[in-house]
């Protein structure tokens, strides 16, 4: 899914170290590596890639302000998850506190012409009736997920959407094995029994 | 395990991140139980297509956004005095503390300007730098210490014959220098030149040579203006002095002054000092009997101007108290 699971972690400990030098080129080379993974996370929590922009932007930001926290202990990804997670969950709270005080409205999502969702074409070419249909199942889906409450949203997004494995996932959420099993497998029901309802059986 | 235990594993299952022992035991039930077999069947199909989700690709200009934030914040840090004054936070106090200044200032000004403006007026000066200063000397002499003392040390010869009016112009900016700004001898007093006016104070007694620098008489143009005002117009008809006794004689100058005015009156010099206080004003022959009313209210008149009943035009008065 992502082509930059395959960089080896020992690649980003040579960047960070540059960049704890000072050398803002390698840190660079780090935003355009997982810019991408974190932009996804980001969509995948807050539902909205114009939010999801800027939460990856602030993660970045956030990471370059804080690399005196960043000990090594843990892979350099697996850190920078963990601020994109924790900047995208209150991104969440604030959008959904917003929309409790406003009036419901008719109007689908506005997207910035400049932050327009930019999807990635599957590289096998199916139908169209196929690709109808498969749009169709993504849509739903993503409803589906988004119905999802952050923790168990968070869950399956690492899980199956990131393949991040349970331990990596353990450390992100700084929770333990048995929670991460427990949250991904009701996580994975729920989106199940949302997909049942919306397009039938699935 | 039971078989609610067992569909919470199943997700785990699916994974393999189970025990071997709990892989064998799921493994055995799934053989004995649809419900479960249909339930892993469907957790498959679910993982299955959130697998498929497509990635969403990063706008072009991400990387670039990010990178010009990080140089923002890495950019070095302003100097103190940039600091000190760059900042909104700091910037509109001190904007605020100048325009209060700039606000006191204009007021302030605004006000001393006001007070000068009825002396501003030309018709009456004219006429004085025309009266012979033997005629007038008697009348004021408080302003004559003050005016003195410009030049304390300096001996003054006997009186001797005013000058010509039209010298006026080229002899009065050479004096303005040696007396305060503003400064204006009483009407009745003012020569046609400094020179002749210093000449006429030399008798003067000595207790308001010492107390002159306190004094403070202004008045509303320099002398070249003088000669630009007409000589006819505005002559009152009668002069008179009234004498008052008032109980704060600081604070008197104010009301009598707001009195004057309010009749219709024109206040032509003043001179407060700490011991006395005159002013010189011009007010219509009727409305005399309704000023000493009014200066009744501020304090006790002790001498009345003998102004003729019917009298009719101005009248210059000088109030002391």
């Amino acid at each position: 899914m992502n082509d930059d699971r395959q960089n080896t972690p020992d690649e980003d400990s040579v960047l960070v170290a540059s960049w704890r030098q000072g050398e803002l080129a390698a840190f660079e080379s780090l935003v355009e590596k997982y810019q991408k993974r974190m932009l996804n996370i980001a969509y995948r929590i807050t539902g909205d890639y114009e939010d999801a922009c800027e939460v990856a932007q602030d993660a970045f930001v956030a990471a370059y302000r804080g690399i005196e926290s960043f000990r090594g202990a843990a892979r350099f990804s697996t850190w920078l998850t963990s601020i994109t997670l924790n900047l995208s969950r209150n991104r969440l709270q604030k959008v959904q506190a917003k929309r409790r005080n406003e009036a419901y409205s008719l109007d689908g999502t506005a997207h910035d012409e400049d932050c327009g969702p930019v999807r990635e074409r599957p590289s096998s070419a199916p139908s169209a009736l196929e690709q109808l249909e498969m749009r169709t199942i993504h849509e739903k889906l993503k409803e589906c997920i988004n119905a999802l409450s952050v923790e168990f949203r968070e869950t399956i997004v690492l899980r199956d959407m990131q393949d991040f494995s349970y331990g990596e996932i353990c450390s992100i959420l700084n929770v333990r094995e048995g929670t991460v099993k427990s949250r991904l497998f009701r996580a994975r029901e729920m989106v199940r029994e949302c997909m049942k309802r919306a397009v039938g059986e699935v | 395990m039971e078989h609610a235990d067992m569909r919470r594993k199943l997700s785990a299952y699916l994974e393999n991140a189970v025990t071997d022992e709990e892989k064998a035991e799921i493994k055995s039930h799934l053989g004995s139980c649809g419900t479960c077999r249909g339930a892993i069947a469907d957790l498959e199909m679910t993982v299955g297509y959130l697998k498929t989700l497509p990635d969403i690709e990063p706008p072009p200009w991400l990387t670039a956004k990010i990178m010009a934030k990080i140089r923002e914040k890495s950019a070095p840090k302003m100097t103190l005095w940039r600091r000190l004054f760059f900042p909104l936070y700091i910037k509109l106090p001190i904007e605020a503390v100048a325009l209060v200044f700039l606000c006191v200032t204009g007021l302030y000004l605004a006000r001393t300007i006001g007070t000068q403006a009825p002396i501003i007026t030309p018709s009456h000066i004219p006429q004085h730098t025309t009266e012979p200063p033997s005629a007038a000397a008697p009348t004021a002499p408080i302003p004559q210490g003050r005016i003195r003392s410009a030049q304390p040390g300096k001996p003054l010869p006997p009186p001797t014959v005013s000058a010509p009016v039209p010298q006026q112009p080229e002899l009065e900016p050479e004096a303005a220098p040696e007396r305060p700004r503003g400064e204006m001898p009483e009407p009745e007093l003012r020569p046609a030149d400094e020179g002749t006016m210093m000449e006429r104070e030399a008798p003067l007694p000595t207790k308001e040579e010492k107390s002159a620098p306190m004094e403070t008489l202004k008045r509303a143009k320099k002398g070249p203006a003088r000669d630009e005002l007409p000589l006819s117009g505005g002559v009152p008809a009668e002069k008179g002095e009234i004498t008052l006794t008032v109980d704060d004689p600081a604070a008197a100058g104010g009301a009598i002054e707001e009195a004057v005015i309010r009749l219709g009156g024109r206040v032509n010099g003043h001179s407060y000092s700490e011991d006395s206080h005159l002013l010189i004003i011009r007010i219509a022959a009727q409305k005399v009997t309704t000023l000493l009313d009014r200066l009744e209210r501020i304090g006790a008149v002790q001498e009345r101007p003998h102004i003729p009943k019917g009298a009719v035009g101005t009248v210059d008065l000088t109030i002391r108290w």
